[in-house]
């Protein structure tokens, strides 16, 4: 294989990692917009979900577009059991507090995780085949590459529309501006972080389904997802086609650089951009300059 | 149509509302008079189910609306012009306008009351594809107030709609106001300028410190001596 080709076919899986990031990303961004909480549960979300996702299709023996249903349903209810249990209360309070709650949230999803199936490792069953094609120019695709970013883009799609052009989407945008004018022209606030979190639960667990046959399925898969704060903050976070952006800029440069690096640098990698990002440009690569919530 | 009675406040630990009382009779304008951190912005957010009172009742149209949400609150027919304006900041002139609107059904009326908005204020119609946060400060207000319009209010809670601005802009801004209240609007105004309050309301209220000090109509008030020396410099 070609120098080129190497390239070219290693965008083409970070393009597919890309994909995923971006997609938890917009969660993130989602929630931190709307709601004013940055969610470190948000890869513990996911792995629940993706594990409900794997009774379903192995246990259950349901066909996968059903699973791709009822895991999207059954998680938009669990976001919204968490919005009410864990963080109804903490609205409005420092930082501090909310961050600490969902450290503690993620904590205890992740050990609920392990009890409720396993802490071993599960090989989630494809929902396209992963066999392998040959193309043109040398480069391998296979359909459930396809099926990944295809899947991804028309949830962003259909997010973007669904954030522009309903009366919940523009309930979310006005919040996130002032939640206290929101309130007061009507628009029931709690409600609005209910869906946010429902919303963000069952976009991630799409996530989760996607790309857990590529991985290892186990309760460390976390990790994995949570990579996705970076891609909202290499994004700016606060913006929603900067999370899209970054998220697949950073599939792309972690796929490259594990590629033509030793493995070691593409496992502190990520966390490095994050540092980066944070000390020399906070504002992100797409980010516009912040209006402070007051 | 608006009874305030006894209402205790606390901010925190500190005692912001140390029972009061106030009423707003159907079709009037009622101003609330007093320097800095006496308790008036704390009273409209009480009103308007920002913040809860711990003690006392506010009656609106002979229904008790303490403890009820603030959408609750704007759907029975009252609308706060929050300190500070408060506008969506990203979004244009037209999409704050509409926001305010946000409780009601039916486009068609929504339409007019949109052109009855930009007659009030026609720089908004100028401005109505530009965001709010690159409008000036008067006109940051008379968004403010249009926004509120939006919902149809009974009453128009408005918290210092004069302040920062340019005297030739609180001028345009209260004739505005006379307008509105003439077509049937009840206006409770919080205001720090008692010139101007008193100029347009026929009942007045001043707040010291957490407490109604003197309270009557605006003729009276204005022979008060107290208030001549306090507030209206004479």
């Amino acid at each position: 294989m070609g120098f080129i080709t190497e390239i070219v076919q290693q965008i083409i899986f970070g393009t597919v990692m890309g994909c995923i990031y971006a997609l938890v990303a917009i969660c993130m961004v989602l929630l931190y917009k709307g709601t004013g909480i940055l969610n470190f549960a948000q890869g513990e979300m996911v792995v629940f979900s993706t594990f409900i996702a794997y009774t379903l299709r192995t246990g259950f023996q349901l066909p996968y577009w059903l699973v791709f249903m009822l895991s999207f349903i059954i998680s938009w209810f669990i976001g919204m059991l968490i919005e009410l249990l864990a963080f109804r209360k903490v609205f409005g309070k420092p930082h501090l507090n909310t961050l600490m709650v969902s450290i503690a949230l993620g904590m205890i999803l992740r050990n609920a995780t392990g009890q409720i199936w396993t802490f071993d490792d599960l090989r989630m069953p494809p929902p396209f085949s992963d066999q392998v094609f040959q193309i043109p120019f040398g480069l391998v695709i296979s359909p459930i590459f396809i099926g990944i970013i295809s899947i991804s883009f028309l949830i962003m799609i259909i997010f973007y529309f669904f954030l522009n052009r309903t009366r919940l989407g523009l309930s979310i945008r006005a919040t996130s501006q002032n939640p206290t004018a929101a309130m007061l022209m009507g628009v029931p606030i709690s409600y609005v972080f209910s869906m946010c979190w429902a919303i963000s639960a069952a976009i991630g667990s799409v996530a989760g389904i996607l790309i857990a046959p590529l991985l290892v399925l186990n309760v460390g898969m976390f990790i994995v997802v949570l990579k996705a704060i970076v891609a909202a903050v290499l994004g700016g976070i606060g913006s929603l086609p900067g999370a899209v952006l970054g998220g697949i800029l950073l599939g792309v440069l972690e796929n490259l650089i594990g590629t033509f690096l030793p493995s070691w640098i593409r496992q502190i990698f990520v966390w490095v951009v994050l540092l980066g990002v944070i000390i020399a440009i906070p504002q992100g690569l797409w980010g516009v300059r912040k209006h402070t919530r007051v | 149509m608006l009874n305030v009675v006894g209402i205790e406040t606390y901010y925190g630990s500190i005692f912001a509302l140390k029972g009061i009382s106030l009423e707003v009779d159907r079709g009037s304008i009622v101003a609330v008079l007093g320097a800095n951190g006496a308790g008036k912005s704390t009273l409209l957010r009480t009103i308007s189910g920002l913040i809860s009172p711990s003690k006392g009742r506010v009656e609106f149209e002979g229904r008790k609306i303490v403890g009820m949400s603030p959408n609750k609150i704007v759907k029975i027919g009252i609308s706060h012009v929050p300190e500070g304006r408060q506008l969506f900041p990203e979004f244009t002139v037209l999409e704050n306008l509409i926001m305010g609107a946000y409780i009601r059904k039916g486009i068609g009326e929504i339409r007019k009351d949109l052109e009855i908005i930009y007659r009030y204020f026609p720089i908004l119609s100028e401005r109505k594809t530009q965001n709010a946060s690159s409008l000036s400060g008067g006109e940051q207000q008379m968004l403010a107030i249009g926004r509120a319009l939006m919902s149809r209010p009974k009453l128009l809670l408005l918290d210092e709609p004069s302040l920062g601005l340019a005297p030739l802009t609180v001028e345009g801004i209260y004739r505005i106001l006379r307008m509105i209240n003439a077509e049937g609007t009840t206006i409770l105004l919080v205001e720090q300028n008692a010139k101007l309050a008193l100029s347009i309301a026929k009942n007045g209220y001043v707040f010291e410190t957490g407490k109604v000090t003197v309270y009557g109509k605006i003729d009276e008030l204005l022979q008060n001596e107290h208030i001549r020396k306090a507030y209206l410099g004479k």
